[in-house]
């Protein structure tokens, strides 16, 4: 993987492969607004939930276990 | 001569898996980009099952089928996640989700409803895959709150008859 950093202005865009293209809808101060045009099923996602998932799934492997009579001692699950 | 694969494991000691009891998330899991193979392991008796991962014998993800806990719970995939999974409908898969259980209160043990682990049982192949949908909790309590309140209370250490009488 490489970082490749190019200057846009607002309106411009750049384009990832034949049809994804990133157009930047706004600026102001220090945030950047981003529209993406590109096909339905292609995974858009945050970069910060990405990496609320990883760190849930590192904090559940360290965790403790589950003992199996919590449900019998507490009553029925729901 | 067919050899089942044997790892050393904190959690279960020495593990032996067959090839065909094995699942393949061919992006790892998030937080564990490089395991490729796991496999589940627990007990009956316990509605928490474990993501044994085949990698690194330290590693095991605790995990639930979200019915057991959530029966309203549906997701929504994309065709790019059924085209991983090599699966043509949805007939073949199945749901695990990940669950945060903290050592001194499982009571409070919680659901990753936001990124369910899917499941192509037939060619056991799977992948984590996070959800567009703002509503659904990384932390969700798998348990009711009155059964978490009835818990949380110190009991003494007598019969379960004797715990929940008292008020």
């Amino acid at each position: 993987m490489t970082v490749l950093a190019l200057s846009r202005k607002k309106g411009e865009s750049v384009f990832i492969g034949d049809d994804i293209e990133i157009v930047v809808v706004d600026v102001k101060g220090d945030q950047v607004r981003l529209g993406i045009n590109a096909p339905r099923d292609l995974v858009i996602l945050r970069s910060e939930l990405v990496e609320a998932i990883r760190n849930a799934n590192l904090a559940a492997a360290k965790a403790g276990a589950f003992p199996a009579d919590i449900l019998k001692k507490g009553g029925t699950a729901r | 001569m067919h050899v089942p694969m044997m790892i050393n494991t904190t959690r279960f000691g020495p593990f032996t898996v067959e090839d065909e009891d094995v699942l393949h998330f061919p992006k790892g899991i998030p937080g564990f980009e490089g395991h490729t193979r796991w496999a589940l392991a627990g007990e009956d008796d316990n509605p928490v099952k474990w993501l044994q991962s085949l990698t690194d014998g330290d590693v095991a993800l605790p995990v639930v089928t979200p019915h057991t806990f959530f029966p309203e719970y549906r997701i929504q995939l994309e065709r790019a996640d059924l085209a991983f999974l090599k699966c043509e409908t949805a007939d073949a898969l199945a749901m695990l989700v990940v669950v945060a259980i903290p050592s001194d209160r499982p009571w409070d043990a919680s659901a990753n409803l936001r990124a369910p682990i899917v499941v192509n049982t037939e060619l056991r192949v799977a992948r984590q895959i996070i959800l567009d949908d703002e509503e659904l909790s990384l932390q969700t309590p798998i348990l009711p709150p009155e059964l978490r309140e009835k818990m949380m209370r110190p009991a003494p250490a007598a019969s379960p008859e004797a715990a929940e009488g008292s008020e």
